[in-house]
């Protein structure tokens, strides 16, 4: 199992009840990873799936990597992306769906 | 020609000696407050004490073991805290609306247990505008009671599904709850519209308005074990059964236990289920385990659950003030714990401990007794509960007066003897009156409360009986018309210990007698009466069984509260227990304890005399039809059970059968508060006001072999009685005359049983 952060780049972290999620850059998307054991290594999300997909977010060769942030509700998670003078919303209610993030677009 | 005899024989009051040492016995009982408990704890509710869970969160080693189930959506993680522990995520915290189908998720178990168990749960919010419902249930197998017509239909236990839910706390759904149904439902259910909720929990988490962390903790305890109180799934008169217990708490409020009770379900070892919907939670999930290994010893070493009473209670002569005998109580005890038990656990009560070596603890005898409970390993699944703990100081009687007897036959004084064997084995009496003489003073009279034998029979004379002169037994009638000039007549009034002895005794420092064996309490009660251990005997049939106890153990029963009558306290066990305490059976003053009278088996049975109507032609008397052994009724309400749990029974005569017994209707009412079912009252209804049969009261020449309970039969010539009849004898009383005309009868009281068909000779 991988450490949590590996490989995620210009992300956050946040906590809820003992889990630890981090965000990141990795692989032209933006993705979300969770842990809640004491070494911080990356948990299964879903079956044989320990990155949750927000975004996809292609960077050009020499381009800006996009920022994420991530925190928690009450009830949701919530990560922002921030590229090229842009933020976009994502949501997460089910981290083990098959596309566990839908952007909110406030419409 | 045989002529009747009879004499007395009169000793002093301590014959068969008296308590040189006073007895004392005491209920322990669980409190609050009153005993110091390690690893175990008070169950408020019940009343009782009991090794204590650990609370802990213990880790949920699912992930493998358990099978997922409904959208499969569980992650394994781990939930913080002191420790951290293996958890289970439910992971969907999407909209759903009540027609999804993967609207829940579900895990089930790979082993069987009973609902002791601890839930941890997490929650996040539900997603605004969710249309389901939000909580997480444990399920597991159960039985319902199906109660289709008591008590003659058959009461069957049919296998349904036991379900805890825990709610997410709304303005409607505010409480967990306890529901159950029968027959099991397959797949998901609504627990709103099928089955029954038998009892909630105040969570009141309705304010919290947000995400949460809560524990649960529920123990399932059923106090006569099942397999004790029925013999099998469809036994219809199975009394025992006084329901069992949900203990449920949460972490709001740990140290309060709510109970619920219900005597129409009972759980059942099976596989658990855990369902989640309506948001994202992790759960951890334990098994609830008893007795526990001290770790920082090596090797380790097991910690015994303690319960120490914290104030001793000395005895009577302990105390400075009170004005006794030194040493005139007993000071060696026996301590007889009260409790339900558990598979691999030991219950044993000691003195308590000295550890405490400086005056004025370092006293001799502790006067209070400390409970340990023994397990043969650790991480029980089941616990004993106890329920009180008996102190008895058992008395010594001893010191027996030898001086020389009275005897009658030396003076020739006895003119007439009565004497009466009550139809309850009690309440014997009769009187004996001597020939006129000239007697000096009051010396000449016998003492009150002497031990008097009656001797009676044809041209020789047995012992048939030992009576007791009572406190105004003792007369003198000095009349020149009557008696003679210059003479004096005695009389004596003659009664059993029940009369003459028991009224005398107020009962002190006596403990319950729910719990008890027959044995054990018949025991005790004749030492306390002063009876020496070798003129009490008990029956082998009932000796072990035990007296019900409260149908919550821990609540009195069966109490001899300080002051109350020995009489009243023997009745009150004697019906509990379904026993009879006879005193005097063997003529010689002993105390014996059986089931009750013995059923007539026509062939078995001894026939102790024959009734022949054309004998008795010369006696003044033979034959009275005097009433009947019972109070004739028709009609029967019975109220029983708990008051919690009141039912009612309804018995009556069809119209027809109205119009030919009584042509009219007699209802009788009885309420029992203890009676799990209705088949005792119904038992009793048929004895003493359904089958109510005549009583004869026949008088026949003086047989002294002849007590109550023995059967006699009437001659296949007998007209007035049904030929061939048998009876049973209900009271027996003598009269000797002596005199110019001596003479000596037995009057018998018989109630009828049967006339006995006899086999066919074959051909």
């Amino acid at each position: 199992m991988a450490d949590l952060g590996e490989n995620l780049q210009y992300g956050t972290v946040t906590e809820r009840f003992g889990t630890v999620y981090l965000c990141g850059w990795y692989d032209n998307a933006i993705w979300v990873a969770a842990s809640s054991s004491t070494n911080l290594v990356r948990e299964e999300l879903a079956p044989s799936t320990e990155l949750a997909q927000v975004c996809t977010a292609v960077v050009a060769e020499g381009g800006a990597i996009p920022y994420s942030a991530i925190t928690v509700t009450d009830d949701c998670l919530i990560v922002e992306v921030t590229s090229t003078g842009t933020t976009r919303t994502f949501r997460c209610r089910d981290i083990s769906a098959t596309t566990p993030f839908e952007e909110v677009t406030g419409v | 020609m045989s002529l009747p005899v009879g004499k007395l024989v009169v000793y002093p009051p301590d014959k068969t000696g008296l308590v040189t040492k006073f007895g004392l016995s005491r209920d322990w009982r669980p409190a609050a407050q009153k005993w110091r408990l390690k690893g175990c704890e008070f169950i408020e509710p019940l009343r009782c004490i009991a090794p204590a869970a650990t609370m802990n969160l213990k880790d949920f080693d699912w992930e493998g073991i358990w099978t997922k189930g409904g959208n499969e959506k569980w992650r394994a993680c781990y939930i913080s805290g002191n420790p951290a522990v293996k958890a289970a995520e439910y992971t969907d915290g999407s909209v759903h609306s009540n027609t999804d189908e993967d609207r829940y998720g579900t895990l089930a178990s790979a082993s069987t247990y009973m609902p002791r168990f601890g839930l941890h749960i997490a929650r996040w919010a539900p997603p605004p505008g969710q249309e389901i419902l939000v909580y997480v249930t444990v399920t597991c197998d159960c039985q319902v009671l199906q109660e289709t017509n008591p008590p003659t239909g058959t009461r069957t236990w049919q296998d349904g599904r036991l379900c805890f839910f825990f709610p997410a706390a709304s303005q409607e759904h505010r409480n967990v709850f306890i529901h159950a149904v029968a027959p099991a439902p397959t797949g998901y259910y609504n627990v709103y519209s099928v089955g029954q909720i038998i009892g909630t929990l105040e969570s009141n988490g309705v304010a919290d308005q947000g995400p949460s962390r809560e524990t649960y903790w529920v123990e399932y305890e059923e106090i006569v074990p099942f397999n004790e109180a029925w013999e099998d799934e469809t036994d219809s008169a199975a009394g025992d059964w006084v329901g069992c217990e949900f203990l449920l708490r949460s972490s709001r409020d740990p140290g309060t236990i709510q109970r619920v009770h219900t005597d129409i379900v009972r759980a059942k070892a099976s596989q658990m289920l855990l369902l989640a919907q309506g948001a994202i939670c992790k759960l951890a999930w334990w098994p609830l385990t008893y007795g526990e290994m001290d770790n920082t010893k090596y090797p380790p070493e097991p910690i015994y659950p303690e319960a120490d009473a914290v104030t001793p209670l000395p005895l009577p002569h302990e105390v400075v003030g009170n004005d006794v005998e030194e040493d005139a109580w007993e000071e060696d005890v026996t301590w007889d714990p009260y409790y339900r038990e558990a598979p691999n656990w030991t219950v044993t009560v000691l003195d308590h401990r000295h550890d405490d070596e400086t005056p004025p603890n370092d006293i001799d005898v502790a006067r209070r007794p400390i409970v340990t409970f023994t397990f043969a390993s650790p991480g029980q699944t089941e616990r004993p509960l106890l329920w009180n703990v008996g102190e008895d100081h058992l008395p010594t009687i001893g010191d027996a007066n030898t001086a020389e007897p009275y005897d009658t036959d030396a003076t020739d004084v006895l003119e007439r003897l009565t004497w009466k064997w009550a139809k309850d084995w009690k309440s014997h009496e009769g009187s004996a009156e001597y020939i006129p003489c000239d007697i000096d003073d009051y010396d000449d009279l016998h003492a009150i409360n002497s031990v008097v034998t009656l001797h009676a029979g044809w041209d020789t004379h047995t012992q048939i009986a030992t009576a007791y002169i009572p406190l105004e037994g003792t007369h003198v009638e000095a009349s020149g018309a009557q008696v003679g000039p210059g003479l004096k007549r005695r009389t004596y009034d003659l009664q059993g210990f029940w009369q003459a002895r028991l009224p005398q005794k107020d009962v002190l420092d006596m403990r319950q007698a729910g719990g008890m064996t027959v044995g054990d309490w018949a025991a005790l009660v004749g030492a306390r009466l002063g009876i020496p251990a070798d003129s009490i005997d008990v029956d082998e049939a009932v000796a072990s069984r035990v007296i019900p106890g409260s149908p919550l153990p821990s609540e009195p029963h069966l109490e001899a509260r300080d002051g109350s009558s020995w009489q009243t306290h023997i009745q009150e066990v004697e019906r509990a227990a379904t026993i009879r305490v006879k005193f005097d059976t063997d003529g010689t003053g002993n105390m014996a304890v059986d089931g009750g009278a013995p059923e007539y088996e026509h062939g078995v049975s001894t026939i102790s005399a024959t009734i022949d109507e054309a004998s008795l032609t010369a006696l003044p008397e033979q034959m009275q039809r005097v009433g009947y052994n019972g109070d004739p009724r028709n009609v029967l309400k019975a109220t029983y059970g708990q008051e919690t749990f009141r039912r009612v029974y309804y018995r009556a005569e069809t119209l027809a059968q109205r119009k030919v017994s009584a042509g009219d209707d007699w209802p009788l009412v009885v309420e029992d508060d203890t009676a799990a079912t209705p088949a005792e009252i119904v038992a009793r209804f048929l004895k003493e006001n359904y089958t109510v049969e005549a009583i004869w009261r026949i008088t026949i020449p003086m047989d002294t072999a002849l007590r109550p309970d023995m059967f006699v039969q009437a001659a296949g010539t007998c007209k007035v009685l049904l030929a061939n009849a048998v009876f049973r004898i209900i009271e027996h009383e003598i009269e000797v005359t002596a005199g110019d005309q001596p003479d000596a009868v037995s009057h018998l009281s018989l109630e009828f049983i049967e006339v006995p068909e006899e086999p066919e000779e074959p051909e």
